[in-house]
């Protein structure tokens, strides 16, 4: 079974969503039946693909022993390296092996859990999580509303939601959300995006007329639009289907389109991810850069945060593929946001126009063109269109 | 009511937001019973039914409409007492504002004895047939049916068989799927087959019903399909032609006269084809002229089409049908002009008749009329004197009698187009008529006819 696209999902979740109402307007805890109901999807996901569901088990085992084994002495560096590495290496085996068409202890979610898994580890190193329960974990780890595609929350929040009992009338609000996210990202998923795709269908540039070029932009502004509407439609049911068991699960999409420069449209797009990103790879980062003082002169400050933000975002593309298509949209977004931080911290002209409509609209119109463009960089629009110029 | 909210908005922290929360939930619950009603309504009230359509004013064989042949119970429940299941592609959709010797008029608007009740669309190529041959068999009585087979199938590439995983129905693919008279070897095939074209994984479990989860799928699916061929029948229904008053009165017209039709169809042909020579008409020309999409074609890069098509006629076997193969002949001229050799061309039609001989199937073979003027009606289509000419064989095979087209099973040798000709007691084309005999030696040096 496939989350969020098959009707049989639909029908399992709302009898999911009924006992939970039960249960939850009833003021009862919730955490046992949702990590009762999470194993048993987990179970129907790879039913069809046995060895996917032993590669997840073999990911559980090393998970939870190196957060178990790191708990036992948290400040040990060298502990939680081992442990960092070997909760990453099962998805770094599996993006290294994908270069090859080799599915090397992958599975369906294997991104997204990992991400989860090592924040686990990285916040019991800084101290900030002492102790993880068996049952904490696993629920953290497998909730299935999030499993596949994110959003990508943070344990500490979310046993706190967990392990909290709302009152008959919170939870009524969240159950009542809960059941709109979802009825809004259906409308996002199938209606919307289901139209934009359509009459989405990629081609190569055949000459370059004023029509055929013109033909190119708008297949790019369609798959921007179809990316947007098709993943904020499941991250609204995700969010969806997480309230209702009683999970405020984070919001991944906030006006993407809106943004007026590319740092804001970080904010506003993949939400978690690039939130993942900064807290736990462009923080550190930095504050080792800093720490080395690798930048000397006037500048340092800047150059620091250029470099950060490149390998932010450059790993941002890796995590999607190690493919030219994917390195390169990261390696995009990563000057795009290294420039949009000079103007920021450098920019006289910045920053006495900054407030200003006709800078802000401006400012609005390049952005999304860019963002635009990067998306064709993403889809492979660019490499077919570039591929098709160079053939002939 | 009222005070309670008040005193609950004037409590501290959650006492607002608690309210908000049973009050929202109402709200929610109430527009989900609000649109489940209205649904239901739209179900119930709006949406035609699959049967019998309320309109016995309009016929419906000769429609060609998209979601027309998507609903099976539709089709059945509308068809003509005389029609026979008719499956094809874009062919089926020249009516009458374009050609006036098609069967829509020949058949459609007399009482013939014989009807063609059309199912298929543009780029509905032999796995699409298949399926839906499998689909619609059962639900009609008479055994006969008929296969449109164009050229354009056989083209490099499998023809437009890039082309199938939007044309596929899932509600068809389900129909054939949970047919008892199809063996399982067969539905493997077509299951191997849908998928390779890209038909995702879930549908092909849900139709098969793989699992139990599988057959909450196809139970949803097929209700989702199903509300949307109701929708689809509304432009259906519109789109069909108010039957004609001798249709009306039922009284037997008995057969066409051919030859007169024959005469009409050259007369016709002639008016609507003045700026080329190529008997194509003349908008026709003037848009596509330019175009050359057929520029060296061959016939010899299709295996999966030809093994699609051999699968259709082992389901006829299986199931019992008796089909008619019209095989459509290429443009002679526009093919000579695209450099589709003469060779390449018969041997094309020489591996159809095999394949229809393997399996004892009947066949119409038009091959012979390549260059017969105003038998297309563009570089692909019947047209005035190919529909008279497929009319009459389709005619002769349905009364169990002979046909200079007619090949194959208990009808032996094709004898083609200069048979046909000597028949019809008309003055030949000079022009067209060495070429067709060029065309028929061609044939018989490949052993084609047979």
């Amino acid at each position: 079974m496939s989350f969020y696209a098959e009707p049989s999902f639909y029908v399992l979740v709302a009898i999911v969503v009924a006992i939970a109402a039960v249960l939850g307007l009833h003021e009862r805890s919730l955490q046992r039946y949702g990590l009762v109901v999470s194993v048993i999807f987990i179970f129907m996901l790879f039913c069809k693909t046995l060895t996917q569901g032993l590669m997840l088990l073999v990911f559980l085992g090393i998970a939870i022993a190196a957060e178990r084994w790191l708990l036992a002495k948290p400040d040990s560096n060298q502990r939680y390296a081992a442990a960092l590495l070997a909760t990453i290496a099962p998805l770094v085996a599996y993006k290294i092996g994908a270069v090859w068409n080799q599915s090397i202890l992958g599975f369906l979610g294997i991104s997204y859990i990992t991400f989860k898994a090592a924040q686990v580890v990285i916040e019991t190193h800084d101290g900030l999580i002492a102790k993880m329960p068996l049952a904490d974990h696993l629920y953290f780890l497998l909730f299935f509303p999030t499993f596949t595609s994110g959003p990508i929350d943070r344990s500490r929040r979310f046993l706190q939601d967990a392990h909290t009992v709302p009152s008959r009338d919170e939870y009524a609000g969240m159950l009542a959300r809960g059941i709109l996210l979802l009825l809004l990202g259906m409308v996002y998923k199938f209606v919307l995006a289901g139209y934009i795709h359509r009459f989405l269908s990629f081609g190569v540039l055949t000459a370059m007329t004023p029509e055929a070029v013109g033909k190119q932009v708008l297949t790019a502004w369609q798959y921007a639009l179809y990316l947007f509407f098709d993943f904020a439609g499941y991250s609204f049911m995700a969010m969806g289907v997480g309230y209702a068991l009683g999970i405020r699960v984070p919001r991944n999409f906030r006006a993407p389109f809106a943004a007026v420069d590319i740092i804001d449209f970080w904010d506003r797009w993949h939400i978690t991810l690039s939130h993942w990103l900064r807290d736990f790879v462009f923080m550190r980062l930095t504050g080792h850069l800093i720490k080395h003082r690798l930048f000397k002169g006037k500048d340092w400050r800047l150059h620091t945060a250029q470099l950060g933000l490149m390998c932010n975002m450059l790993l941002m593309g890796a995590w999607h593929g190690l493919t030219v298509d994917y390195l390169c949209y990261g390696l995009f977004h990563g000057v795009l946001l290294a420039l949009c931080q000079r103007m920021h911290m450098k920019s006289k002209f910045f920053k006495h126009h900054k407030n200003d409509l006709w800078f802000r609209g401006l400012s609005w119109f390049v952005t999304i063109n860019l963002v635009v463009l990067s998306f064709a960089l993403f889809s492979g629009q660019v490499s077919t269109v570039l591929g098709g110029l160079i053939h002939g | 009511m009222a005070k309670l909210t008040r005193k609950s908005q004037l409590e501290p922290d959650g006492g607002v937001s608690a309210m908000t929360g049973r009050t929202l939930l109402r709200a929610v619950l109430i527009g989900l019973l609000a649109a489940l009603a209205a649904f239901v309504v739209m179900v119930i009230w709006v949406l035609p039914q699959q049967g019998e359509s309320d309109d016995q004013s309009r016929l419906y064989d000769y429609t060609y409409a998209w979601g027309k042949s998507q609903n099976p119970d539709f089709v059945v429940a509308n068809m003509s007492d005389d029609g026979y299941l008719t499956f094809g592609s874009s062919e089926l959709y020249i009516s009458k504002d374009k050609v006036k010797e098609c069967p829509q008029v020949v058949f459609g608007e007399n009482v013939t004895g014989v009807d063609m009740t059309y199912i298929g669309e543009a780029y509905d190529q032999s796995l699409w047939q298949v399926i839906a041959a499998g689909a619609y068999e059962g639900r009609v009585e008479n055994r006969k049916i008929v296969l449109f087979v164009s050229p354009q199938w056989f083209f490099k590439g499998n023809g437009a068989q890039s082309k199938f995983y939007s044309k596929f129905n899932y509600s068809l693919y389900r129909d054939f799927c949970q047919n008892p008279s199809i063996s399982d070897d067969l539905k493997d095939y077509v299951r191997g087959r849908v998928s390779a074209l890209g038909v995702p994984a879930s549908s092909v479990a849900a139709a098969n019903q793989d699992t139990p989860l599988d057959a909450i799928n196809d139970q949803l699916y097929s209700l989702s399909d199903s509300l949307t061929q109701r929708y689809k029948l509304i432009n259906v229904i519109k789109k069909s032609p108010t039957k004609s008053a001798v249709r009306q009165a039922g009284v037997p017209t008995g057969e066409p006269d051919w030859a007169a039709l024959l005469m009409q169809a050259e007369a016709d042909g002639q008016a609507a084809c003045t700026n080329n020579d190529y008997g194509i008409y003349d908008s026709y020309w003037t848009r596509n002229s330019k175009y050359d999409p057929e520029f060296h074609q061959n016939f010899s890069q299709a295996t999966d089409e030809y093994d699609d098509f051999e699968c259709f006629l082992k389901l006829c076997q299986e199931v019992g049908y008796e089909p008619l193969i019209v095989i459509l002949p290429c443009h002679g001229m526009w093919l000579d002009r695209s450099q589709v050799p003469q060779e390449e061309r018969q041997s094309y039609y020489e591996h159809i008749r095999g394949i229809c001989d393997s399996y004892n199937v009947t066949y119409a073979d038009f091959s012979s009329c390549e260059y017969e003027k105003y038998f297309l009606l563009d570089t692909v289509h019947p047209g005035w004197k190919g529909w008279v000419r497929i009319e009459h064989a389709f005619y002769d095979w349905a009364n169990g009698r002979d046909n200079p087209f007619l090949g194959g099973g208990a009808y032996g040798t094709a004898e083609g187009l200069s048979a046909a000709q000597a028949e019809d007691g008309l003055p030949e084309d000079g022009a067209a008529s060495d070429q067709t005999a060029g065309a028929q030696e061609a044939t018989s040096e490949t052993g084609g006819g047979q």
